[in-house]
């Protein structure tokens, strides 16, 4: 395929806990992409997104004011199966849950509950610009329907050893670096304070040179030989989940703020386009881990995820989870054309075979198993030739100012974080650990 | 990030023993209790008329304190669980917030009444565990009811008009009065009942069409939209 073939660099970003309809549902309400499956306005008063909570019901509405969020929807495996809420025949989902859950988990009881919040082209500025400059991938699912470690799991080994998200190290196998290793794929990671991958173990690595600071990304596009540049390339926000920064979360993570995580993907874009000549070979990849609780009218796809051997589970998954926003950023799609083909995380995987295996097939027997339920691969999406014409820019927006968040750990990925942080600590000593991640420094890191 | 920043964090580690044992201490402190939590709280009913009384209810592992906006006379600190009734005279929003370990660890909530009512929509969806649905040959239609109770409503909170939200015709009934409303259209017959009761839904079914295809029809959901009010 000429796009695969041209491509240089796989860029690979995975935020937070956002649904479609929360970030992108707007792109179809404000009629700048009519075409893409988000919310309709005809809808939006009938009974098509009504959720329900003791017979009383609740739409979707514009999140002026983010400080209306305050706590984070549920999204554990149990709740995300009220949140489907699957019909008394068990033939259909209704998608009616999302404030049930959501008012189970927290106590919050308001007339406009979170879940049901969704952002307009202004809240969510880079997104919605990327999308309508780019394509937008509109069914693009969480493969599991269950929290963070699970469903990344499936995006960075193509399966899962786990159902839930604990406090913990994540137990697991064929991780894509093994995967990339052997096939001498040059990989490396940008972190912008302590990374997700911190959480899979392989601490040596996490302290070399395959790890760098997010501000090194725009002059290693810039200056670096594209012989010696990596090809393949994992960005890392500073997630809300490690809970020791002075510094904004931008993962989109809620508490966090959505604008800081607007500015990370503006960062992020204008670092790859600052080099006209690579970004001529660059397709950058942005979605989310999972749907974080939010309200999405999308069912989820009827995907078979049986336990693998080993795993700490035994009932297996059905489906996949809710839908996630899903953009592929390149000259190599067709402008403003959406990608209405299914996807999951795993379809990162199936293009990376593609790219640097033997096809799409080539990465291992758990993707294959959903390939053959119909999850497709990212290259289906690609154009067959460049988009030309000039690079599109957006000046970014402001964020309000926002107060520190260090707390000491409670969540479960919280304290799976100080946990693999003080491994890491124990395992590679403080002068590599603290030199690499210094927000690690003065951490409470004891249990 | 520059040479600087990687350096002055592990000088810091080396010139600040006394703050480190401090962060182990204070963290072995909070490791070793449990999180703040609460396990209920609710103001009943969430839909009320100015000068009605609401109750609240809490079930926590700690500590509470309890504020409102507009303030209400008697909150402040209360024990881990408990109720309290208070007068609302407009919208009012209650905050909880349970503390444990000295107040360090917090978790908070908060629970809305509105007052007065708003024209709100209720109804029934057919998912596993929550609404029931039925639907035979000999009655020929989609059938469905809910009760409005004082967990939900106040019972001085009075019906102006229904209108049917769904794609469908909808016969409504609540006592003794029926009315037949289609697509978006108001049912104006049970002005100034009680929004309390039992609400019936039904939707009749079409020429061969199947109970399964009608409940599709309407998306798993029959909704009416109560105009409300409260009496002078």
């Amino acid at each position: 395929m000429a796009a695969l073939d041209e491509i240089q660099t796989i860029v690979i970003l995975m935020q937070e806990n956002r649904s479609f309809d929360h970030m992108l549902g707007h792109l179809s309400l404000e009629g700048l992409l009519p075409d893409v499956d988000g919310l309709r306005q005809e809808d939006m008063e009938l009974t098509t997104y009504a959720n329900e909570y003791r017979n009383r019901f609740y739409w979707p509405f514009l999140i002026q004011d983010e400080a209306s969020v305050i706590r984070d929807p549920p999204h554990s495996r149990h709740l995300v199966q009220v949140q489907m809420a699957r019909s008394s025949s068990g033939k259909k989902f209704r998608m009616s849950g999302f404030v049930d859950s959501y008012i189970q988990y927290t106590q919050h009881q308001t007339e406009h509950p979170p879940p049901m919040g969704y952002f307009d082209s202004r809240g969510a500025w880079m997104t919605s610009f990327l999308a309508r400059q780019y394509c937008v991938c509109d069914r693009w699912f969480t493969p599991l329907p269950s929290d963070t470690q699970p469903n990344r799991c499936m995006a960075f080994t193509g399966t899962t050893l786990i159902d839930d998200t604990d406090s913990r190290l994540i137990p697991h196998r064929e991780h894509v670096f093994d995967w990339l290793n052997a096939r001498g794929v040059r990989w490396r990671v940008y972190h912008d304070g302590p990374p997700f991958f911190l959480l899979f173990g392989r601490f040596h690595e996490l302290v070399g040179m395959k790890y760098r600071p997010f501000s090194e990304l725009a002059h290693d596009i810039q200056h670096e030989d594209p012989g010696q540049a990596p090809q393949v390339i994992f960005l890392e926000p500073r997630y809300f989940d490690f809970f020791w920064s002075d510094e904004p979360a931008n993962c989109n993570h809620p508490l966090a703020l959505v604008c800081h995580g607007e500015r990370l993907l503006h960062r992020v874009y204008t670092a790859l386009t600052c080099n006209p000549e690579k970004w001529a070979r660059t397709l950058f990849i942005h979605t989310y881990d999972e749907h974080g609780g939010f309200f999405d009218h999308v069912p989820p796809l009827p995907i078979e995820n049986p336990p693998p051997p080993g795993a700490d589970f035994t009932e297996g998954f059905k489906t996949t989870g809710p839908r996630v926003p899903g953009l592929l950023v390149s000259p190599w799609v067709q402008p403003g054309k959406a990608f209405h083909g299914n996807l999951d995380h795993t379809s990162m995987l199936q293009l990376l075979a593609e790219k640097f295996g033997s096809g799409p097939e080539d990465y291992s027997a758990s993707v294959n198993h959903r390939r053959a339920q119909r999850i497709r691969s990212l290259s289906e999406a690609l154009a067959d030739a460049p988009a030309l014409r000039p690079i599109p820019t957006r000046a970014p927006e402001p964020c309000p100012p926002m107060p520190s968040m260090k707390r000491q750990p409670r969540a479960p990925n919280e304290r799976a974080f100080q946990k693999a942080a003080l491994e890491l600590l124990q395992h590679e000593g403080p002068i590599a650990t603290a030199a690499k991640y210094p927000d690690l420094v003065g951490a409470p890191l004891t249990p | 990030m520059s040479v600087a920043s990687r350096q002055a964090p592990w000088s810091r580690l080396q010139g600040r023993p006394l703050g480190l044992l401090v962060c182990i201490l204070l963290a072995a402190l909070l490791g070793g209790c449990p999180k703040p939590h609460i396990h209920h709280f609710t103001t009943t009913p969430p839909v009320a008329c100015p000068g009605d009384e609401v109750t609240l209810h809490w079930e926590t592992n700690g500590p509470v304190r309890l504020a409102s906006t507009p303030e209400v006379a008697g909150l402040g600190r209360k024990s881990s669980s408990g109720k309290q009734t208070v007068t609302v005279s407009g919208p009012t929003r209650f905050r909880l917030e349970v503390s444990r370990v000295f107040g360090l660890r917090k978790e908070l909530t908060e629970s809305e009444v509105e007052s007065p009512p708003k024209d709100l929509p209720y109804g029934v969806v057919d998912a596993e565990g929550k609404g029931h649905f039925t639907c035979s040959a000999q009655t020929s239609a989609l059938e469905t009811s809910f009760q409005l109770d004082g967990s939900q409503i106040s019972s001085n909170v009075r019906i102006g008009q229904v209108t049917n939200l769904n794609v469908r015709p909808l016969v409504i009934g609540k006592g003794a009065v029926t009315e037949t409303a289609g697509k978006g259209a108001k049912a104006p017959g049970f002005e100034g009942q009680p929004a309390q009761g039992l609400w019936q839904l039904r939707v009749p079914l079409e020429e061969g069409e199947s109970c399964e295809d009608a409940l599709e029809s309407v998306n798993g959901r029959l909704i009416i939209k109560l105009q409300l009010s409260c009496p002078r």
